[in-house]
């Protein structure tokens, strides 16, 4: 095969520029002293204009439009649509699950804040219900000088109930008369 | 307006203070000793109580005191020796009072304590000396209720520490 010959079959490509560089520069130095080739490489480039001028290019207008109308129109493989369901059915589950988690802490919250407040209102009239007062922490110095708190000392006396007793005598005594109905707290004098 | 605001204010008050109960505290000062003069006259609804509960051979009436409050008010008693007793009803429990007792030796506690004493109940503080004898404190509560009032147990108010003296009635 002639140089001819392996130049003629690159010349279309070289004419559409997609050879490679050292092709395009081997084809080029060629056709500079290469009548023929030259002459050839004038015909498919004078084919290929006329060509181009023959062939009508559609209008493009709202090609991309009518692609994307064309692609939404389609039924989605069952796979697809199945596995879209259960994202679907999984967000729905978790937003519900997370409502009613809510509301149970909200019932929870609630009944704890109120708890007190309808024993208070419902157990007024219970006997011997815990007293509510609060008693400030003592020193250690008015410990040692006070009696120890003495909470129902006289339980089985319900003419009266001791909640709390704090006297500067040590030896400070309590009882009860259930008979007569009396209870007596003795201080006895300090000497 | 001042209508209005009066009104509003003795709405946003709740309860009036004319439907809370009263509370009918007395206190009586009694001097036993063992000087065999018997029971006073003025005890003859106590004497035989007191006798019951000790051995002395008389009792002395030094002084009655009777004074009313609100639930929630303080009561002064002053006693015999420079005493002063702090009476404060805080709740109705039932048939019970609950209150607060504080006595003072002068302006220092000698006892304080949180008790309920039911209705016409009787509480009896003894021991310390006065002139001859000892002296006994005999501390009666009665609850007066207002027939329309519907009270159950009230709010605490907090008191001051120091006592306040009153004068005996």
């Amino acid at each position: 095969m002639s140089d001819c010959d392996q130049i003629a079959l690159l010349l279309g490509p070289f004419d559409d520029g997609e050879l490679d560089p050292h092709e395009m520069q081997e084809v080029a130095r060629h056709l500079a002293t290469c009548k023929s080739c030259e002459e050839l490489l004038g015909d498919y480039t004078a084919i290929g204009r006329e060509l181009r001028e023959i062939i009508a290019i559609p209008p493009l207008t709202g090609f991309a439009a009518g692609v994307d109308a064309r692609i939404a129109g389609l039924r989605a493989p069952l796979r697809e649509r199945l596995g879209a369901f259960f994202e679907g059915l999984n967000q729905r589950w978790a937003a519900a699950f997370a409502m009613v988690s809510m509301a149970g802490a909200v019932a929870v919250v609630t009944a704890l804040v109120l708890t007190p407040y309808l024993r208070r209102s419902v157990g007024t009239g219970v006997q011997n219900a815990p007293m509510a007062k609060m008693e400030a922490p003592n020193t250690p110095q008015e410990e040692s000088e006070q009696l120890a708190s003495s909470p129902n000392i006289n339980p089985g006396d319900s003419h009266a109930v001791i909640k709390r007793l704090e006297s500067q005598i040590p030896t400070t005594a309590v009882w009860s008369e259930p008979e007569n109905g009396t209870t007596v707290i003795w201080l006895p004098s300090e000497q | 307006m001042a209508f209005t605001v009066g009104t509003a204010g003795r709405v946003w008050a709740g309860p009036s203070l004319a439907s809370l109960p009263k509370i009918a505290v007395r206190v009586d000062s009694v001097v036993a000793s063992d000087t065999h003069q018997g029971i006073d006259a003025r005890l003859t609804p106590m004497g035989p109580r007191l006798q019951s509960l000790f051995s002395y051979t008389t009792y002395h009436l030094v002084s009655h005191q009777e004074q009313q409050t609100r639930m929630g008010a303080l009561l002064s008693f002053n006693l015999p020796g420079g005493r002063i007793l702090h009476v404060e009803p805080h709740a109705i429990e039932g048939d019970m009072i609950a209150m607060e007792l504080i006595l003072f030796q002068g302006e220092r506690p000698l006892m304080t304590t949180d008790l309920k004493l039911r209705n016409h109940g009787v509480l009896i503080i003894g021991g310390p000396r006065y002139e001859e004898g000892m002296l006994i404190i005999s501390i009666g509560a009665d609850c007066r209720r207002p027939r329309t009032a519907d009270v159950g147990a009230l709010p605490l108010r907090p008191h001051s520490a120091t006592p306040q003296a009153a004068a005996p009635e």
